[in-house]
């Protein structure tokens, strides 16, 4: 007999084993995007499946798997950015590894030399416009050019009305504008 | 010409949000078009190359998972062979050891003499310390009970 749509959510929920196959790499980048710190992340992101696992009883339905993973992980990533404005900006900058350079991933697409290495500087690009945002601007870019999620899903996962979302990617958007300009 | 598309619109534009200024700007001019397709271009190629960061991150930790679980098979193995060893190596040091009695209580006989003649010693000395005892008084003091015995005879002469 078929599994209905929402039992094969909590049959997701139910191994851990399946949580880490289906949606690890979602969650590791989401966090380690968000924080961009590749350790840091790498712990939050067993924490937010395992937690998840644990409190799949409090799984009401009412939004998919993946979103509510995103609200666990954006509330573990929040937690951990606050306990780092207690440590001295200095220590945090020299205890964290940064994600690597995401331009050696970019596809080749069958492109010439030259398009493949704008397209490589211009991911680089946007990297370095991501470390100026704040994690909670960097977080809701994430969720929405990486995980393609709607700005509805955004707000439910983040707890913010739509507007502060949107107010959020426009500064993101700003940005990288700015970065792209300044390399012109 | 209206001034450059702003934050906010080409946000929208990304996002897909309709808007009749936004289109009719684009029509006009090729800057705002060329930045907007740089734009989508970009924002395209960075989620690509997240989700084949994130996917080759989570393969590399498997299969380091996968190598340290492997490790752990080959140090049970070998725990399992050091404990069949001693298994066979202890029942035969074993026998050996209760198959030679003889060899050993020869090789102790030196030592067992000396014992009993040590102990033999011991006994003579309890004897001469018991016997003493049972003499009353000792030997040392027999002079004082001597005298004692010789003051009391002529007291008791007085008093006759």
């Amino acid at each position: 007999m078929a599994l209905s749509s929402e039992e094969q959510r909590t049959s997701e929920l139910d191994d851990v084993e399946t949580l880490m196959r289906l949606y690890k790499a979602k969650v590791l980048r989401f966090v380690a995007f968000s924080l961009g710190d590749r350790d840091a992340a790498e712990s939050i992101t067993h924490d937010c499946l395992l937690k998840a696992h644990a409190s799949r009883a409090q799984f009401r339905g009412d939004c998919s798997v993946s979103t509510w993973l995103m609200r666990i992980a954006f509330n573990l990533v929040r937690d951990h950015t606050k306990g780092l404005k207690f440590r001295f900006w200095k220590t945090v900058a020299a205890s964290t590894v940064d994600v690597e350079d995401l331009s050696q991933y970019v596809p080749s697409r069958a492109s010439s030399p030259e398009v493949q290495l704008l397209a490589r500087e211009k991911v680089q690009m946007i990297q370095v416009a991501l470390k100026k945002l704040t994690p909670r601007q960097r977080s809701v870019f994430v969720m929405r050019f990486v995980e393609e999620m709607e700005l509805g899903e955004i707000a439910e996962a983040t707890g913010m009305p739509v507007t502060t979302v949107k107010t959020h990617l426009y500064r993101a958007v700003g940005e990288i504008r700015s970065k792209f300009g300044a390399s012109q | 010409m209206s001034a450059h598309l702003t934050n906010e619109e080409m946000t929208d534009r990304l996002l897909g949000v309709p808007s009749m200024t936004v289109d009719a700007h684009l029509i006009e001019c090729q800057e705002c078009l060329a930045e907007l397709d740089v734009m989508r271009a970009s924002t395209g190629n960075f989620r690509d190359a997240a989700h084949s960061w994130s996917e080759n991150a989570v393969a590399v930790s498997r299969n380091l998972a996968a190598v340290a679980s492997r490790g752990r098979t080959w140090r049970s193995e070998w725990i399992v062979a050091a404990a069949f060893l001693l298994l066979m190596i202890v029942p035969v040091l074993y026998l050996r050891e209760r198959k030679s009695p003889s060899a050993t209580s020869s090789q102790e006989s030196p030592v067992a003499v000396s014992e009993q003649a040590q102990i033999e010693q011991d006994n003579e000395l309890l004897t001469a310390v018991n016997s003493e005892i049972a003499e009353g008084v000792p030997a040392p003091m027999q002079p004082l009970e001597v005298s004692f015995s010789n003051s009391s005879a002529s007291s008791a002469n007085q008093t006759k």
